[in-house]
Order: C-alpha cells, then structure tokens, then sequence
C-alpha cells in the first residue's frame, strides 16, 4: 500500500472516532436530538450504558472491517481484471460486518425507542459510510483501487 | 559522432535468414537509431526463408509506426528499418526467358558462333545443370550461381532497387554520415556463395569509381555462414531432379570458397566467418515455398556480427577478432558477445512479449467487450485510454478526456500491430530454441509455444534461464506488479493509447 492510502485511512478512522465518542454524544446531551423515552436524571447512565457501548462496537467492527479489507487486497495475489472484479463480493460481505455490528449495537445496547432511529442513521453514517466506505473507497491499494462502489469517480476526484 | 547508417544486403535463404534475426534484434534495440535498409537477393523470389524474414520485416514496420516518438525512453523500436521497391532483386530480373544456363547464356548461339566457348561451358556444366530449373534458386551450387552473378553489371542496372540503393549511399557519404553495407549469405550453398564475393565485388568498384571516392567514405562488411546444417538426400520425385543441393558438398564447397577468399577479399573492409561443428538436420527442399528452415542460434550471432560492424568495428585493418562458446553443443548467455548488453535487450523483448500476449492481449480483449465495468478491475487502462464515465462522472471529472478511446480504429490496429510483432519475436526465438543439435540455454522457450492461455503468465520470472536475482526480487516479479507500476511511469510520447501502454509495459519489463 502506498503510503498516501494508509494515511487516508488513519485519517478516515480518527475523525470517525472523535465523531462517535464526542460530537455525537454533545449532540444528544444538548437534546438536539431528543430522547422523551428515557428519564431525564439517568440520561448521562444511558449514554454510557448504551449509546457509548454501541458506539464502540460500530467504531470497532468497521475499523476491523476496514483492516481486513486492506490487508487482504494488499497482499491478494490476482492475474487479471476477471479476479479483480471477483473482490467485489468480498467488499460486499466484509460490508456486513459493520452492518452486523450496527443491528448489535441497536438490539442490545439501546434501550430507548425514541433513540432508534437517529442512532440507526448515526451509526449507518459512521459505521457503513465514515468508516467503512470512504477508507476503502478512498485507499484501497493497487488494482484495487475501484473496486469499492463509487471508488473510479472518487478517487479520481482526489486524484489519487 | 556522425549517424551511421546501415546498408543490409541479405543473399540467398541463409542471408534471408540472418536479415530476419537482424530486424529481431533492431526491434528490441541491439542497434542504433539510425536507418537499417535492407534488401534481399535471391533468385527464388519465392524462398520459404525469403518470405519469412520479409514477413517479420512488415510486422516490425507496421509495429515501429506506432511506436516511433521523438525522444527515446526505450530501444524497442528505436531503429528505422526500410526496404527498397521492390525488396527483393533476382539476378534474373525481369527476364521472360526460361530460367535456367543455357537461356541465360543463350547456349545454342554460343556453341553455333563460339564453339570453343560452347565446348567450355560443356566442360565446365553438365547438361542437367544447364537446363535446370534456376526459379527454386541455384540449387546449392556454387558454379551455376557464379555464372549467372558474374553476369551483373551495376553501371547497366538502372532499375529499381539498386539505382536507389547506390544513390542513397552517395547522398549519405555526401551529408557526413558513414554508411556501412553489410552483405550476409551462406558460403556453401548456392545463391549466397556465387552473390556475396560478386556483390562485393560490384559495389566497391561501383562506389570507387565515383570522383569524390565514396568508397573512402563507405565500409562494406560481409558475413560468410559456413555450414551449419544439413539434410538427407530427398527421396521420391525429388530424387529424379539430378541438380539439388547435397549437404554432403557443403564442406567441400566451403573449403574452395575460403581459399577463393584469401586471395580475393579486398573489396571488403571486414570480414566476419560464422559457423557451428553440430549441423542442425533440417527436411530437404529444392526450393520455393517449401525452403523454410527454422531459425537458428548461428543467426544471431549473424545480427550480433552486424551490430557489431555498425557500432565496434576496429579501423585497423587485419584485426582479428574470435569468439567461441565455451562447450560445444550448447549456447548459454556468457557465450554471446558483448554479453550484458545483448542479454538485456533480448530479455526484455521476450518478457514483454511474452506479458503482453499472456496477460494484456486477452484483458484487451475483455475490454473490447465494454470498458465500464473492465477499467474498474483494471486502474492501468484508465491511465492511457478515455474512461467511461456515468452521469455523475461526466460532470465531474474531466480527466482523460483527451485520451484516445479505446474502441478507436487507430488503437485497435495497433493492438494488432504490436501483438503481431510480439508473436513473431517469440516465434524465432522459440523455433532458434528449437534447434536441432544443440541445446540453447537462453530461454525457458517451451512456455512460448502455447501462449493462449493467461495462466501461463505466472511464469515471467522463471522465463529467462541463467537469472541470478534473488529469490525476493523474483517473488516480486510479477504481471500484477507490473500493472500496479504502469500508473506511476513517467512517459514521453507516445504516452497515450495502445502505443503508451505498451511503451510503459516495455520499460518496466526491463530487468
């Protein structure tokens, strides 16, 4: 991997932790969004005991997701374009973990209905895009690099 | 240094022969950018070996037009190779007579006002030999090819092609450059014993004669090939044709010739002698289509003599050079002269050849197909062909769009150009591989003779025998390194298109 591409993913992966572990949750203690479902006194127990347990594990299976997807596509052996374009199914299966990881996050570490739908759309946004997409999107190595959907326009827009 | 030019006279199968491994060497760079012109001579302007080497020279003129640019990143395709109109010169030009001594010599006037010379030419030719068929060549006879190329006479032959040959020559010497004519042949056989000496002969009285003596200012080199295969003697219909050539003469032949020379070799400023004690066996042919031997290791040192006649000729006369491989019955690369040099540049013309018909030809292939969905699994076509691009894409990026489409007539014929070339560079190296009677330990050659298959391309480091990189470098040594390199070169045109990619892919083959 080219050293450019590995930056772009500890990049990718720093500010998608800074937005999980701090913008995101400053926005549910300003009651930007509000959660009506959950006591107000115990909000703070809420953000720890769930909002910050699914965080860390979004945060957790897409960086893995991301890695393994690096690394595999950095070391893969491949004699032409019809191997190439057969990664695609593994992008799209590695892209089931963070998914995974966000139904966990959702089914067992939310305790609130009202919460649901915008920590869904946090954490689709965090998780499948901010940390999953772009990274690979962005930095995937060598013949790689359009594999990702949507990868050919981007980084020819980055110029990379 | 003023620019040489090179004049290659190629006579008879075996000069047809060593003008073929000439331009194979001219492609992957073992001469210089100046102009090569060749012309064949022969009498069987059907020659098997004849028709091959002019097969090869149009490949690498259909190849050179696309890849010819104004500042040289590589050699391949460096050297300018023209032919004359027409390419070949028959001794027997335009005649319509029957091809054969007593027409040439117009045997029954001779004996009726000459009859002393009529009962000399009776001494000196049997009656088959004077009334045989001379369109298949001189059948491996010497006498009957002196007799009719002593008959030439450049101050009469106005035509095409040696009008032009000789006044390209006088305006070279004219300009400052130092032309250099090399004339290639067998010393054994028949076309090329009786032309060569005659030839040389012709052209440095020819060249003196002039008042501002260009010979002064020309060097004329002649390649003899002493006898280096043989065959059996044909069996049925052939066999009742009493005049053919017998490999069995060959040495005798070759004996009479090299005494003749070391009288009569003044009209040559260099002589090079090239010859191998194992004979490859090759099948029996008089002549005309069916005289088509396969290429053979002595022929590249026949290209090596001309490089180096064209670039490290002493100027001292008298010098003699000897090269010689170290065991006899098998050529391994130390045993080639100037060997660093020649190993790199027939390297990495068979590597790239080799990549390109193993791997990208058939990627190219897959592209023709559609390219949206072929230049997302491969990055490296984007760098030298126009993208496809969605909705989103065309407004967004305008990058590439002054790169060639693909699906242009102009790229698909180069496509084919240079894939032809590639096949046939392979070709002669796989058949000079071949080669009965030693072993050539340059290539591992067997992976060229069934190159439709991809999978084949994993071989490319294994390719080249005698490689001592390390096992590392070796691991990394493959076609996917070597695409994931091709969007990092640096190229000076041509950088774009078909000719681009096979520029860059030529580069980085380079070990």
């Amino acid at each position: 991997m080219k050293a450019g591409e590995i930056i772009r993913i500890i990049v990718f992966t720093i500010t998608g932790l800074i937005l999980m572990i701090w913008l995101q949750p400053l926005i549910y203690q300003n009651r930007m969004i509000p959660i009506r479902d959950y006591p107000e006194n115990s909000f703070e127990v809420w953000l720890l005991d769930n909002y910050m347990i699914g965080a860390w594990i979004v945060f957790g299976v897409s960086v893995l997701a991301t890695l393994i997807w690096s690394f595999m596509t950095a070391r893969a052996r491949v004699r032409g374009t019809l191997d190439v374009s057969q990664w695609q199914l593994v992008w799209w299966l590695l892209g089931l973990l963070p998914v995974m990881g966000i139904c966990i996050a959702l089914y067992f570490f939310n305790e609130s209905a009202d919460a649901l739908l915008s920590l869904a759309g946090l954490f689709i946004f965090n998780g499948l895009i901010w940390l999953y997409w772009l990274p690979t999107a962005t930095s995937s190595p060598g013949l790689f690099k359009h594999i990702p959907p949507g990868a050919f326009l981007l980084r020819r827009l980055i110029g990379s | 240094m003023a620019q040489e030019s090179l004049y290659v006279i190629g006579i008879g199968g075996t000069g047809a022969k060593c003008l073929e491994a000439i331009i194979q060497a001219a492609a992957v760079g073992l001469f210089t950018d100046g102009p090569i012109k060749v012309l064949f001579v022969d009498a069987d302007e059907t020659n098997g070996n004849l028709e091959r080497a002019r097969r090869s020279l149009s490949l690498y003129q259909g190849c050179y037009q696309h890849l010819k640019g104004e500042q040289r990143q590589c050699a391949w395709m460096q050297t300018p190779i023209t032919s004359y109109l027409p390419d070949i010169w028959s001794p027997f030009g335009k005649t319509s007579l029957n091809k054969n001594l007593d027409s040439f010599y117009g045997y029954n006037n001779l004996t009726q006002n000459h009859p002393e010379l009529g009962n000399l030419f009776n001494v000196l030719f049997t009656s088959e030999e004077r009334k045989a068929d001379l369109d298949v060549g001189f059948r491996g006879r010497p006498a009957i090819g002196a007799a009719i190329m002593s008959q030439l006479d450049l101050d009469n032959l106005q035509d095409e092609p040696w009008a032009s040959f000789i006044q390209q020559i006088k305006t070279d010497a004219g300009t400052g450059k130092s032309p250099k004519i090399f004339l290639c042949g067998s010393i054994f056989g028949g076309t090329g014993a009786a032309g060569l000496p005659t030839l040389g002969r012709l052209l440095h009285n020819k060249l003196g004669e002039d008042k501002e003596n260009v010979r002064a200012k020309v060097k004329i080199a002649c390649l003899f090939v002493l006898p280096y295969f043989g065959f059996s003697q044909p069996t049925g219909n052939e066999a009742t044709d009493e005049v053919y050539a017998r490999a069995d003469q060959f040495l005798l032949n070759t004996e009479a010739a090299l005494r003749y020379y070391s009288d009569q070799h003044e009209a040559f400023d260099h002589i090079y002698l090239l010859g191998n004690q194992n004979f490859s066996n090759y099948s029996f042919s008089l002549g005309k289509n069916t005289q088509r031997n396969e290429p053979h290791f002595i022929e590249l040192y026949a290209a090596l003599a001309a490089r180096h006649f064209l670039l490290n000729a002493p100027d001292a006369k008298s010098t003699v050079i000897l090269n010689s491989r170290q065991d006899k019955g098998q050529l391994v690369w130390s045993d080639l002269p100037e060997m660093t040099a020649v190993q790199q540049e027939l390297v990495n013309g068979a590597r790239f050849a080799y990549i390109w018909l193993t791997d990208f030809l058939p990627e190219l292939r897959q592209a023709q197909k559609g390219i949206s969905s072929f230049q997302k699994a491969a990055p490296w076509f984007v760098e030298f062909f126009r993208p496809s691009q969605g909705f989103l894409g065309g407004f967004l990026d305008k990058k590439g769009s002054s790169l060639p489409d693909f699906s242009d007539r102009l790229q698909q014929e180069a496509l084919d150009d240079i894939t032809a070339w590639c096949r046939d560079y392979l070709r002669w190296l796989y058949e000079m591989h071949n080669c009965d009677g030693d072993e050539i330990q340059l290539f591992r050659y067997k992976t060229f003779a069934n190159l439709n298959t991809p999978s084949q391309a994993e071989y490319l480091s294994q390719l080249v025998m005698g490689d001592s990189r390390e096992q590392g470098l070796k691991q990394q040594d493959t076609v996917q390194q070597l695409k994931e390199r091709l969007s990092t070169i640096e190229l000076t045109p041509p950088n774009q298109g078909m000719a681009g990619l096979a520029k860059a892919l030529y580069i980085l083959c380079r070990l």
